[in-house]
């Protein structure tokens, strides 16, 4: 299981973040995660691509998960972002809250959010 | 899994008892809070929302109980939430949520 690459694109649309959380379970489940850290991986994507969904203009979002032998990394991307509605809103710092709370490490850039689960 | 509530006015409590039965998420949260809207409009009451069947919910989720706890600020009635699962706790924890609303019953995360 090292340097593993998933990749999935999902439509910019609600309904498809529930996808993103069945794979999320899928791979830490695969990875050896205990039941609580599979369900903290299922969270955080979804509040990780709730914000993509606040940032990105695109139709789309790509997430790729690098499964690495010491840790999970994600990272939620889209190629190009708009004024967020309500700027920094009381939901986006809420899903952040979470998703840093849950996570070990957490990278906010222009146009993309990585987060960093470790393999204890 | 998507959501289903259900709700109905309990005249003993003299109450309405809303059972969230899935997850209220991106997807369902804005219809979820639009019925209990609703249901407080046409009569108005405490709100008890039953967490026994809630699965999941997120940010979004917790915005849309935070737009109902906002519609009780000025009046004498109260939203509480009992039995919701310790993975939900935690969410409520870790937002200092559980500081607004008043929870009962379930496991502390």
């Amino acid at each position: 299981m090292l340097n593993d690459l998933v990749t999935v694109s999902i439509p910019k649309k609600p309904d498809y973040i529930s996808t993103v959380r069945l794979i999320s379970s899928s791979i830490a489940n695969k990875i050896g995660y205990n039941i609580e850290q599979i369900e903290d991986l299922k969270v955080a994507m979804g509040e990780a691509c709730i914000l993509s969904f606040g940032k990105s203009i695109d139709e789309e979002v790509k997430i790729v998960y690098n499964l690495l032998k010491e840790k999970l990394e994600v990272v939620v991307s889209w190629t190009e972002s708009g004024i967020e509605e309500g700027d920094e809103t009381k939901e986006s710092n809420m899903g952040k809250m979470i998703i840093e709370s849950l996570m070990d490490e957490v990278y906010y850039l222009d146009n993309e959010i990585k987060i960093v689960k470790y393999i204890e | 899994m998507s959501l289903n509530t259900k709700v109905d006015f309990n005249y003993d409590g003299n109450q309405w008892v809303i059972k969230p039965i899935g997850e209220i998420d991106i997807y369902t949260s804005s219809v979820f809070k639009e019925e209990v809207v609703k249901a407080y409009e046409d009569k108005k009451a405490d709100l008890v929302i039953e967490g026994e069947y809630l699965e999941y919910i997120d940010s979004t989720g917790l915005g849309a109980l935070i737009g109902l706890l906002k519609m009780l600020q000025e009046t004498e009635f109260k939203i509480y939430i009992n039995n919701i699962k310790p993975n939900i706790r935690k969410l409520f924890d870790i937002t200092e949520l559980d500081k607004l609303f008043i929870i009962r019953g379930g496991e502390n995360a």
